[in-house]
């Protein structure tokens, strides 16, 4: 380009794009290190049940995370592709005799490629509709877990299911899901740090001027779809060897709003988000024990005063507190 | 490199559009030479942004033909079609709002990264490379509208006119071979109708064909090379902007007004 007044330097530009919730080094090590002590802190078996719990809504979160807040895409189906996976893998082992990890492998491979036929499927879909239609596979697919009993035994649910070899130790089960939860967010960092993470944003934007750049919506929607629930099957293939048992119930089409809810608390459309929501949102029911069914109240309060006072979640308003910080050293 | 024998780039025949009882569109034929600027005009209504549409592939035409560079483009979607070299602007401005003025930029580049699907998730010297040298480009496109300055900004938070300077440098990062203009001057005052007409002149001298969609008449005469007038979704007239300025039925229906 001849005409443009030369040299321009690229080193003018901002370093970063606008990536909020982006952990620096530091906060990545803190995390870590914290991680790795926690369950040296918490030495009984609830809390380390709840540990493994929280790992396993830390993974499921940052996979709706990417279809709902980096991609844009209504997600309601959440709790399927969780099942999925944990069913999958779970059959292949006790049923075909695989290992558990290839069993783990194809669950979450499953679960990924349901996420992407369900979004070639509604690709026409948009907003309220993509998110009935979501919900509703999350119905059909509870159902079928129900009522597919020579397969899945139905309510009654699968029994005996041990943790893989070498994990039976509550201590090692959650190093291992909590390393899965470490992997799917240096992955997804990775991911949306490239050109993806661009053209994911694009196609949140503004679909008809995405696709004026060149960009194939229907496309990159059942890529967002089959990575984040292949998330959530990974998720799902690592929950039954902690719980021991596999029923339908642990899938219900209402859990999706758990999820939903873990990443609209802690932050959508970032990374940071739903670790933190996830983390709150896995301890604040068990706070609350004593009122038996207040988990779906607590969902419900949280989001609604994260929705009407923190629209950036939990995230947004350590971001702004951070900023304010730095504002008032400064001034 | 173009004289008038050259193969043209555009060619459509017998556009019809449809909306409703609206016939938006109705029966419209045209040619594109190479390096050309082609203005489009007419009054409200006449079908001018139907016409970018049905070209750029945001609605299909329900009758006719549209080749562009020699490909068939009547089958194919909007992603397709730019791929080829078509690209385009707004006349509702239709920005990443909330992503910065980089990064919108940056997503134009969506078709040219050339980066091993596997340095996606570990970031090689390809994937570094890649972005060094979009990120250069982007820059470059910035200086060119005037807004280097303010690439950190949410391209949402930019002045009217800056908005739409920034749309054409992200159509511009698709290095296309023909650019569609919507009203780009549509809501600019003086000074940034005359900057934007400084870089349209830029780029016309660089042999990049234009179909520029305008109302101002002070642009499009200084600016295109052939004018085509719509009235009603048909052609009203096609020629010079000289003999534009003569045409009878162009007075009568558009120009009247203006040139009395
Ligand atoms: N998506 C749509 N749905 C229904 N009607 C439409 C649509 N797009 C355009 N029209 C109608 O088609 C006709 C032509 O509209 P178009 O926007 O192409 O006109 P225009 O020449 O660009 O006008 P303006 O100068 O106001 O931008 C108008 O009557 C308009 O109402
Ligand atoms: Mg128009």
């Amino acid at each position: 380009m001849s005409d443009v007044p030369s040299p321009v330097a690229a080193a003018s530009l901002p370093a970063a794009e606008c990536r909020p919730g982006w952990p620096g080094r530091a906060g990545a090590a803190a995390t870590l290190g914290i991680v790795a002590i926690l369950p040296l802190v918490l030495r009984d078996s609830y809390g380390r049940g709840l540990l493994i719990a929280g790992a396993l809504n830390v993974i499921q979160a940052l996979g709706l995370d990417l279809i709902l807040g980096f991609a844009g895409q209504l997600d309601l189906g959440a709790a399927a592709f969780y099942g999925i996976g944990a069913y999958v893998s779970t059959l292949l082992v006790m049923l075909a005799g695989v290992g558990f990890w290839p069993a783990l492998a194809l669950g979450t491979l499953a679960a990924g490629v349901m996420g992407g036929v369900l979004a070639l499927l509604t690709v026409r879909l948009r907003g309220h509709y993509l998110a009935i239609a979501s919900l509703g596979f999350a119905v059909i697919t509870y159902q079928v877990l129900l009522n597919w009993i020579s397969l899945t035994q139905g309510p009654l649910g699968l029994y005996g299911i041990t943790p893989p070899a070498g994990f039976t130790d509550p201590v090692r089960l959650f190093y291992l899901i909590a390393a899965c939860a470490v992997l799917v967010f240096a992955a997804l960092r990775a991911l949306l740090a490239s050109p993806v993470g661009a053209t994911l944003a694009a196609l949140r934007e503004d679909e008809i001027s995405a696709a004026s750049l060149g960009i194939d919506c229907r496309r990159w929607k059942a890529f967002a779809f089959a990575v984040g629930s292949a998330v959530a099957g990974l998720a799902g293939g690592l929950y039954p060897g902690f719980a021991g048992t596999l029923v339908p119930d642990a899938f219900a089409p209402a859990d999706s709003f758990g999820v939903l809810a873990m990443v609209i608390v802690g932050g959508i459309g970032t990374l940071r988000g739903p670790v933190l929501g996830a983390v709150v949102l896995t301890l604040a029911p068990e706070l609350l024990r004593g009122i038996g069914d207040a988990r779906m109240i607590v969902y419900g309060l949280a989001l609604t005063l994260v929705v009407l006072f923190m629209p950036g979640g939990l995230d947004g308003a350590w971001r702004m507190a951070a900023a304010r910080l730095r504002r008032n050293q400064a001034g | 490199m173009t004289g008038p024998g050259a193969a043209p780039l555009l060619t459509a025949e017998d556009l019809h559009k449809r909306f409703g009882g609206v016939q938006a569109v109705g029966g419209l034929s045209f040619t594109l030479p190479p390096a050309t600027v082609l203005a489009v005009i007419g009054p409200n209504g006449a079908g001018k942004s139907t016409l970018l549409n049905l070209l750029s592939g945001v609605h299909r035409a329900d009758a006719g033909r549209l080749s562009f560079a020699g490909t068939e483009l009547a089958a194919l979607p909007a992603h397709r079609r730019a791929r080829l070299g078509l690209a385009r602007t707004f006349q509702k401005i239709r920005l990443f709002r909330h992503l910065s003025v980089l990064e919108n930029v940056l997503a134009g580049f969506y078709t040219q990264h050339r980066i091993p699907t596997w340095q996606y998730l570990l970031h090689g010297p390809a994937f570094h490379a890649d972005r060094r040298r979009c990120r250069q480009a982007a820059a470059e496109l910035l200086a060119f509208v005037g807004l280097l300055a303010r690439a950190a900004t949410p391209a949402g938070a930019l002045a009217y006119g800056e908005q739409r300077l920034l749309e054409i440098a992200r159509a511009l990062a698709t290095q296309p071979r023909l650019l569609l203009l919507d009203e780009p001057a549509a809501g600019l005052n003086g000074a940034e109708t005359e900057a934007l007409r400084v870089r349209l002149t830029a780029l016309r001298g660089r042999g990049l064909a234009m179909i520029l969609v305008e109302h101002d008449m002070d642009l499009v005469t200084r600016i295109a090379d052939q004018v085509l007038v719509m009235h009603y979704g048909q052609k009203l007239f096609a020629g010079t902007p000289a003999a534009m300025r003569e045409d009878a039925g162009v007075i009568a229906a558009y120009l009247g007004g203006e040139l009395a």
